[in-house]
């Protein structure tokens, strides 16, 4: 250890020092004291050997040792503002101390946690940023928020870029990740809190869209597989995907009967629906009449008539009309062994519907 | 000749290197700096270079209380350090000696 000459405190050194220590203001306060614990003595010795002269600067100073150290300029906004900066800086330490002794305090290893904890937040800030870009241009509108954001097609490369990005900043290879001082800290916690409260927004369109998108295809897929989802509450026939609207039986000699009665093998009523579009609106511009068992209305009497459908206040007006059926008869059809029926004509009762000729 | 830029380039092989053979604190290794040869070398530069060394794990530091007067920093260099000097020794002497053999007009 080289000798030393016992060091005198030199009231210029002292103002030089804090001189140079109002520049690093905006620096966290470990980086502060770092660079100004040996600051004093060695200027003591530098004034010892070539005098109170040779101290320069104090500005110029800070600048060389920020630069050799690696720390970026200053952000000079004007004089004024260095006293905000530095308690700015303050608070900015504060919370961070805090922060690290919550952590201290908790009974379980944080540490391991945060390892993958860490990247994992990169790689879902990313995520965040490109979705909400890609709400934001309205590229969205169309198909909705999807898993992988579209960007008019180009959202997957943009979400590798931004991934790669967000990576470096968080490993501190790009800026502001990595750069200590006041300004890289505020933008950078300023993007990270952006990216927090964006989250839940993105995540929530991103679900919402992608369960309509997997309910359309799994209607879709029924539909197409002949067993679609009926809207109204009632079962209703449908033949081929869409409701029925009317059944002509015809008898074994191809002539058309009225007034048949359908079930299925379970005693079902096979029932046609009076409002196919769950709107109240009837057949558009029609609604079916039921035929009556006393007082209860039965669709599954065939052929149905029907009423016309005021447009205007949607009641049905008129007299319920059996239509013409498709056709006049129909070819007659025979069964090897079985005895078709045959019609015979009663009375007519009252209050049956009028036919349609 | 105005060697500041020259400088640039190889004061953390020369700092290393001061270390390496003493710890010292800031002034000192100036001093030894100066003492070596290297008159223009700035203050402010040397202590930068230390605190970025430190940081990045080539110097370890510690502080010397004093009586009178204020505490001394030290350095010393540590185990990354010693290894970090070795190689930027090694790269600066065979940039050297190319350098040196273009300007005699030698074929390298």
């Amino acid at each position: 250890m080289s000798t030393e000459a016992t060091l005198v405190l030199n009231p210029e050194v002292t103002a030089f020092v804090e001189e140079v220590r109002a520049r690093l203001a905006d620096l966290p306060l470990e980086e502060q004291q770092e660079l100004v614990e040996g600051l004093e003595a060695d200027l003591s010795d530098l004034v010892a050997e070539r005098g109170a002269g040779a101290l320069g600067d104090p500005a110029a100073y800070a600048r060389e040792l920020r630069q050799a150290a690696g720390l970026g300029d200053e952000i000079t906004v004007g004089r004024g503002s260095r006293a905000i900066r530095a308690s700015v800086t303050a608070f900015l330490d504060a919370c961070q101390q805090r922060f690290d002794a919550f952590a201290a305090r908790l009974p379980w290893d944080v540490a391991p946690v945060l390892t993958w904890a860490r990247p994992l937040w990169w790689i879902t800030r990313a995520w965040v940023a490109v979705q909400f870009v890609d709400l934001a241009l309205g590229s969205t509108a169309w198909s909705g928020a999807r898993l992988i954001p579209s960007l008019n097609g180009l959202g997957g490369l943009v979400l590798v870029a931004a991934v790669a990005i967000s990576v470096q900043l968080g490993r501190g290879k790009l800026w502001p990740g990595g750069d200590r001082g006041l300004m890289a800290r505020i933008v950078l916690l300023g993007l990270n809190g952006f990216a927090i409260v964006a989250t839940p927004m993105v995540v929530a369109e991103v679900e919402s869209t992608e369960t309509e998108f997997w309910k359309g295809y799994e209607n879709g897929y029924e539909e197409a597989s002949g067993a679609s989802e009926m809207q109204s509450g009632d079962p209703a026939l449908t033949f081929d995907g869409n409701p029925v609207r009317n059944i002509y039986p015809y008898d074994a000699q191809g002539r058309p009967l009225t007034g048949v009665q359908l079930v299925d093998s379970s005693g079902r009523a096979l029932t046609l629906t009076n409002d196919p579009y769950n709107e109240g609106t009837g057949w558009g511009d029609f609604v079916l009449v039921p035929w009556l068992n006393g007082k209860t209305a039965q669709f599954n009497v065939f052929p149905l008539p029907e009423q016309r459908l005021d447009q205007e206040n949607q009641e049905a007006v008129g007299v319920p009309t059996l239509q013409s059926p498709p056709f006049a008869s129909v070819s007659p059809v025979t069964l090897e062994g079985v005895q078709p029926s045959v019609l015979r004509p009663g009375p007519a009762r009252p209050g049956t519907a009028a036919r349609s000729r | 000749m105005d060697t500041t830029q020259l400088l640039k380039g190889v004061l953390d092989l020369a700092v290393l290197a001061v270390v390496d053979g003493e710890d010292g604190y800031g002034y000192d290794i100036v001093r030894r700096l100066r003492d070596g040869g290297l008159s223009d070398v700035g203050d402010a530069s040397v202590y930068g270079t230390l605190r970025r060394l430190y940081s990045a794990g080539s110097l370890t530091s510690y502080v010397v209380p004093s009586e009178s007067g204020p505490h001394r920093k030290y350095y010393g260099i540590t185990p990354t350090g010693r290894t970090q000097l070795k190689r930027q020794r090694d790269d600066w002497s065979s940039f050297a000696t190319t350098v040196t053999t273009i300007l005699e007009g030698v074929p390298a």
